[in-house]
């Protein structure tokens, strides 16, 4: 289907090459995962499948790139297009029309088909990704997720055999990751369309692949089939690629499987547990008693003593929420009854779907929306009778799009530019400070629209890190981010004991760095505690969209209180100091994926 | 034979001296002419109005060859108080020799109506003989009411020709003010529009007056043009020609005999600061000699202005928008085909920019700025509209320096604005395509795009956008004279054109430099 | 309070209005907007005016859409009849409020002898302000009762080149996102301590600000949209079809017939009329049209 032959490509106006010899075969309906770190060549490979490298870029290109026995570099852009269909990380950049009807014609419409067979092909594909009841919507009412899988349905109009997709899902709700893939994979398997995915995120992606390629420095440096791909985690670790928790759980326990769910990681255990007879736990309670167990805890603003780094949490508090009633519109309201406390030093991840009123609340905590109803106090001061500018300085805001926070000629610029707006005293300090909080130091002089992704949040995070606010408001800092990038910068909140407020979807990340948990639903906030707390409501979880980490379900299931591998390994360990004679018994629960589950009864 | 010839030539010859020996004798009525005339131009029974000062006229012309002595006095009523002598003597020597006066003479305000006989009495001495001359004529002295009802304007159109008679090829009751700029009235003198003078335009004004008595009324007939509202004269009417008070040659004098009527033209200039709008044509007859005026005679005119000026901008400025638009749909596929399929989403994008960081906003803010700042809000708006307009069109030149590429951007803003706001109007799109056209020429002329572009030269295109935008602001304000009937006054179009149009635009494109430069860091 | 949304975006309903083929609305709006700068009769200006008005009750316009249009007609009209106040140059006119006095230093010589609002020039701007908010009201009309893709196909219908039509539905669709953003970078910037508001050099430095990264994000986002639109065919042919094909009815080409005759009539009359005022052209035979002119346009 693919066949590449030492392949080499370089930029116009570059003159090291992006792609150094890359040789690879795929063949037809395999689902291929390729990743590796960040500039590492992976885009560029896959615009070179449907001929867009080099016909349209321009560069220097050589080798071999046959699709279907075709040579890209002889077929015309028509051909090559109708044979791979390219799927981007932003829904939101890839999509042009008002309607989805015109998006998903527009292929079929410049491939010159009859009117009779657009109408048809709009149709087909729609229907094949679900969203055949959107025909006529606006492309902008749809969610991440639909939006997403318009992309999908564009491509197919077409009919490609083969589809590219660069980072689909990365910035994705999990809601909106879980439609995406779910159709793909149904693609793949169904209609047996050859699949090539770029993605970071092993973790979720893994299950759905045959094969995962590693691409370093522009060559390919890996490439196995996904049940052994994880034998040599080595590789992985390497080059800082995040591995799907089962599999560091079973590697962690000297189990030589690579299990990439909870539900392979547990069949797995049982394996080995009545195989050896080696560590299981020696009660496992009734997986349904689980499910909802806690939510007596939500409830109002929890304890602080976070288990992850045992902060000790001021009771000061510096923001409070009363009956708060807020949105855009009077006749929509977007927040409805919101009550909170925040604390000085308090980390509080806000969880929810796209809409659930996360931004939104932010934005009231900036002061740059007003309540409709209730009061909204910060740092003391009523927020409805100030304009943001009075907050300047005491509180800063990330937002989602750091882009759109770069402005300044250099990012020591970008840092000083608070300080100096606002006459602070030390102003290069301030700005040495943070940019080396941001590790960045060495990038000052450069233009910070020209930096890496990373380095652009981490400058927009210097700009407001050199103001020291009281206040930092982050709005899903982590949507389209390396890990790397994330960790380094929630390590230096975490670290300097910041009040913080952030929206994200990644509740790893949430399970990390905050000492309390916010999930929104519908403009109300419908759990409001500890980390652990909140992650142990499947059904809370539900309502957000959210699902369990791997091991958190793991743990779950075998009746352990773990929340991360490390723990989940000690504590495993320690009961496997007691040799436990169990039966399995062939119970089935449903998981919050829809996912069915042996569970191991003891 | 032969003498009978002779002898009729003696004989003619002989009688000869005879026969002038004869005509020696002189006749006073017969070798003379002797005339009055009161007042001046009057043949017969004149008319006047107490309080007028008038003139006499006495004309007196030999016939003989010989010399002769007269006496002549002028006899007039009591009544009259008389400004000059009315006894003169004086002599002619000969044939044809004429002698004539004025005799001036004041007829009292007080003077009852009536019918007054004037003699002028001539003694003629010849040879020592005196010949007695007499000549009489009346001088009727009417009430004012009398005559305001004996005298009257029975036409008055405007605009006429020479001779006072209407043209129905122009509208009546109409002034049109016309373009006064040399460079046009040469170019339009070829097209044969009626352009009288350098720095004037001028018609006239046909005036027909009744003489409904039995008089003969010598009338001196004058006009104003009178503002409606105040009555005050408009002075833009009554220019001072060649240093000359308009005055003294916007008159006409006509003796009116009784029961007749005449037409009269008199002429009318108009300088070039005359507004156009309504205005009031009084003509105003007077009696000769009189300063009260008879009969005054209004009449609403209306001046049109036909300033050629803005309405050829505004012509040229459409052909070229719509030749500009007609060429580029029929040669779309060969220009769009230049640019790259990043360069008509780029192109896109900045279009959307600029209608979200510029039009919206200044849909309200616009207005709101007039209520502040009123006429001086331009100072305001213009920071807004053209620094960031021009420094989207310069960076987004800096990143794509290709021809056309302004022209896509302007097309992408008209029909956002239409589809948006629906603002599907003449005037942007007269405005966007000149500036369109405007901006490709002079970028391509200077280097900026083109096959070898240098467009980071801050000097250059600060320049050329600056000239371009004044040229533009230029003909928008005539599109809006012209197309809006809209009034903007010179200063303010100045000002605008010179502060919007070049210096916040050349800014704009100075700083859109940077902004290129940054953004084609992103792009790499 | 009136939102760009409220401005920009159509109300979808099924009235006479709505259903007229987008190409004839841009026909009927291009032949309205020749009638309006040709009309100098005030009630014939008004006439047209409250024709067009009667299109929003005929279209069952909802009330915010009603007030947005009263909004902008307002402030249309407000605007010319201010400006027309003050540089009113036809006689008669009276002062009735002064800005600017003429011995004013400076000022006074600027403005070349004071600055003055006269009586008659609010209402020559009453009148004129009819001229174009007639062109407003309409161009609204047909945006409001328009989806953007009809209207979009109406363009391509009328010959505009489909490229054109590409960037303008690229513009149209990124244009709410692009507002968020700029109102998300001019927030982003006052919670760092810049004020906008500041006059002058700050402008500059505001512009700059504004939109060095809303076009750095218009200039990334241009890389994957390009790619995306590339590997989708686009312009890899030179022709290309259609899903939707406009459909003219027999009530669409009556009405832009009507239309276009009426414009091209009022046009050529007034063309006459203006040549006859003017001494261009002048023929007896053409009196009862000068006297049409004269009388109602």
């Amino acid at each position: 289907m693919i066949e590449i032959k030492d392949l080499w490509y370089t930029y116009p106006g570059r003159t090291e090459p992006t792609l150094k010899g890359i040789n690879l075969k795929v063949k037809k309906g395999e689902f291929v995962l390729l990743t590796g770190p960040t500039g590492c060549g992976k885009s560029t490979l896959l615009k070179t499948l449907n001929g867009i490298i080099p016909h349209e870029s321009g560069g220097i290109f050589s080798g071999s790139i046959r699709i279907n026995g075709t040579e890209t570099i002889d077929s015309n852009h028509m051909e090559l297009s109708r044979g791979v269909g390219l799927v981007f990380q932003n829904p939101d950049d890839q999509i042009f029309s008002t309607t989805v009807e015109d998006e998903v014609a527009f292929g079929p419409e410049n491939l010159c088909f009859e009117r009779e067979e657009i109408d048809k092909k709009v149709e087909e594909a729609l229907q094949m990704v679900g969203m055949s009841g959107h025909r006529l919507s606006s492309t902008n009412s749809l969610s991440g997720g639909q939006k997403q899988r318009i992309c999908i349905a564009n491509m197919l109009a077409m009919m490609p055999e083969i589809l590219a997709m660069d980072e689909p899902v990365s910035q994705m709700d999990p809601g909106g990751t879980q439609e995406v893939l779910n159709t793909v994979r149904e693609l793949n398997r169904k209609l047996k369309i050859t699949v090539l995915l770029v993605e970071h995120r092993l973790h979720e992606l893994a299950p759905f692949a045959d094969r995962i390629v590693i691409m370093d420095g522009g060559k390919i440096i890996f490439d196995q089939p996904a049940s052994k791909a994880f034998d040599y985690l080595e590789v992985f670790h390497r080059l800082g690629l995040r591995v799907p928790e089962p599999v560091e759980l079973c590697h962690a326990l000297g189990i030589r499987a690579s299990p990439l769910s909870a539900r392979e990681a547990l069949l797995v255990l049982n394996r080995k547990n009545s195989k050896e007879n080696m560590i299981t736990p020696r009660i496992l309670p009734n997986p349904e008693e689980n499910i909802g167990a806690d939510t007596s805890a939500l409830a109002g603003p929890a304890g602080n003593n976070d288990s992850v780094n045992n902060d000790s949490v001021n009771n000061d508090s510096i923001i409070s929420i009363r009956d708060l009633w807020s949105g855009y519109d009077k006749n929509l309201m977007v927040l409805k009854c919101i009550n909170l406390e925040i604390h000085k030093e308090e980390r509080i991840a806000v969880m929810g779907t796209n809409g659930s009123g996360k931004s939104t609340l932010l934005l009231n905590l900036a002061a740059m929306l007003k309540p409709y109803k209730g009061s909204v106090k910060v740092l003391g001061e009523d927020t409805r009778s100030k304009n943001p500018y009075s907050f300047a300085g005491r509180v800063g805001f990330v937002f989602q799009n750091p882009d759109l926070m770069l402005f300044c000629d250099s990012a020591e610029e970008e840092a000083r530019f608070g300080p100096v707006q606002l006459k602070f005293e030390n102003i290069e300090e301030r700005a040495r400070t943070s940019l080396e909080a941001m590790s960045i130091l060495n990038l000052k002089q450069d233009l910070p629209q020209s930096l890496s992704r990373g380095q652009r949040l981490r400058t927009a995070v210097a700009s407001v890190l050199s103001i020291d606010p009281e206040i930092i408001l982050l709005d899903e800092p982590t949507t389209g981010q390396d890990r790397v990038n994330i960790e380094q910068m929630m390590d230096y909140f975490k670290n300097n004991r910041s009040t913080l407020v952030f929206c994200t979807h990644d509740i790893e990340i949430a399970m990390l760095y905050a000492t309390r948990i916010l999930v929104m639903n519908e403009g109300r906030i419908i759990a409001d505690g500890k980390g652990r707390e909140v992650i142990k409501n499947i059904e809370i979880l539900r309502k957000a969209s959210l699902t369990q980490p791997p091991v958190v379900e793991i743990a779950n299931y075998l009746g352990v209180d773990a929340f991360s591998v490390t723990e989940l390994v000690e504590m495993l360990a320690c009961r496997g100091s007691e040799v436990i004679n169990s039966d399995v018994i062939n119970s089935e629960v449903i998981n919050s994926e829809g996912i069915k589950c042996e569970v191991i009864r003891c | 034979m032969k003498n009978i010839v002779f002898f009729f030539l003696v004989l003619v010859l002989a009688i000869q001296p005879a026969a002038a020996q004869v005509k020696e004798e002189f006749e006073p009525e017969d070798m003379t002419t002797f005339m009055i005339q009161v007042p001046h131009g009057v043949e017969g029974s004149g008319l006047a109005v107490g309080g007028s000062n008038l003139s006499a006229y006495v004309f007196f012309e030999s016939y003989y060859y010989g010399n002769m002595n007269v006496t002549m006095e002028l006899d007039l009523p009591e009544s009259f108080i008389l400004q000059d002598t009315p006894v003169h003597s004086f002599s002619l020597q000969t044939e044809y020799e004429d002698w004539y006066r004025f005799v001036d003479f004041y007829v009292p305000v007080d003077l009852p109506p009536g019918i007054y006989n004037i003699t002028a009495t001539a003694v003629v001495e010849v040879e020592g003989n005196e010949h007695t001359i007499v000549r009489r004529t009346r001088l009727k002295v009417a009430s004012k009411e009398e005559i305001a009802d004996e005298i009257e304007v029975s036409g008055l159109i405007i605009p006429s020709d020479e001779d006072g008679y209407g043209d129905p090829s122009h509208p009546s009751n109409s002034l049109v003010i016309r373009e006064t700029s040399p460079a046009l009235k040469k170019l339009l003198k070829v097209t044969d529009l009626r352009i009288d003078r350098e720095e004037l335009t001028s018609t006239f004004i046909g005036v027909e007056l009744t003489n409904k008595g039995d008089s003969t009324v010598p009338v001196i007939i004058t006009y104003e043009i009178l503002d409606i509202k105040t009555r005050e004269p408009v002075k833009a009417f009554k220019p001072a020609i060649m240093g000359m008070n308009a005055d003294t040659l916007c008159y006409a004098t006509l003796t009116l005999t009784p029961g007749s009527s005449s037409l009269v033209s008199i002429p009318l200039y108009i300088s070039e600061g005359a507004m156009r709008g309504e205005y009031l044509l009084r003509v105003k007859v007077k009696l000769t000699g009189s300063d009260w005026a008879a009969v005054t005679k209004d009449q609403k005119i209306t001046a049109i202005s036909r300033k050629w000026g803005p309405i050829i901008i505004t012509l040229v400025s459409s052909l070229l928008g719509l030749t500009a638009v007609s060429f580029f749909f029929s040669r779309s596929k060969e220009i769009m085909d230049k640019f790259k399929t990043r360069n008509l989403v780029l192109i896109a994008l900045f279009g959307t920019v600029s209608f979200a960081a510029i039009n919206l906003p200044m849909t309200i803010l616009w207005e709101l700025s007039h209520a502040l700042f009123g006429p001086f809000s331009f100072l305001f708006t213009g920071l807004f509209y053209e620094i960031l307009l021009y420094m989207l069109i310069a960076s987004l030149v800096v990143l794509i320096p290709k021809p056309g590429v302004v022209s896509l951007f302007m097309m992408v803003r008209f029909l956002l604005g239409g589809f948006i706001t629906g603002s599907f109007t003449p005037i942007t799109f007269i405005t966007l395509s000149l500036s369109a056209v405007l901006l490709e020429v002079m970028m391509y002329a200077a280097g900026i795009t083109g096959k070898n572009p240098d467009p980071e030269n801050r000097f250059m295109m600060g320049v050329v956008c600056g000239i371009a935008d004044m040229t533009s602001g230029y003909a928008s304000f005539s599109v809006w004279m012209v197309l809006y009937r809209l009034f903007y006054s010179d200063w303010y179009i100045m000002a605008n054109i010179l502060i919007d149009g070049f210096l916040y635009t050349f800014i704009g494109a100075w700083f859109g430099i940077s902004l290129g430069n940054r953004l084609k860091k992103v792009a790499e | 309070m009136i939102g760009a949304r409220s401005i920009a975006e159509p109300t979808i309903k099924d009235t006479i209005v709505h259903r007229t083929d987008p190409r004839a609305k841009i026909l009927i709006l291009i032949s309205t907007a020749f009638v309006a700068v040709t009309l100098d009769n005030p009630e014939t200006m008004l006439l047209l005016f409250l024709t067009i008005l009667s299109g929003f009750a005929l279209a069952r316009m909802p009330a915010i859409k009603l007030k947005t249009l009263a909004f902008l007609l307002i402030l249309l009209i407000w605007g010319t009849i201010y400006s027309q106040a003050l540089f009113y140059s036809q006689l008669p006119r009276t002062v009735i409020f002064t800005i600017i006095q003429p011995d004013f230093p400076v000022l006074g010589w600027l403005t070349n002898g004071g600055l003055f609002v006269y009586e008659e020039g609010l209402h020559h701007g009453a009148i004129q302000g009819l001229r174009s908010a007639s062109i407003l009201s309409l161009g609204l009309l047909i945006c409001w009762t328009t989806d953007s893709r009809d209207m979009l196909n109406g363009l391509v219908g009328l010959r505009v080149p489909y490229s054109v039509a590409f960037m303008l539905v690229t513009a149209v669709r990124f244009l709410p996102i692009i507002i968020t953003e700029v109102a998300t970078v001019i927030t982003v910037q006052r919670l760092r301590g810049f004020n906008p508001k500041r006059f002058g050099s700050g402008i500059i430095k505001t512009s700059l600000n504004i939109l060095t990264p809303t076009l750095s994000n218009c200039v990334r986002r241009t890389g994957t949209l390009a790619v995306s639109i590339q590997s989708r065919a686009f312009r890899a042919n030179p022709s290309r079809t259609y899903l939707k094909k406009l459909k003219f009815s027999e009530l669409d080409k009556v009405m832009v017939t009507a239309c276009i005759f009426a414009a091209i009539s009022i046009v050529i009359i007034k063309l006459l009329y203006n040549m006859y005022t003017s001494g261009i052209y002048y023929t007896s035979g053409l009196r009862p049209v000068y006297a049409i002119a004269r009388g109602y346009l």
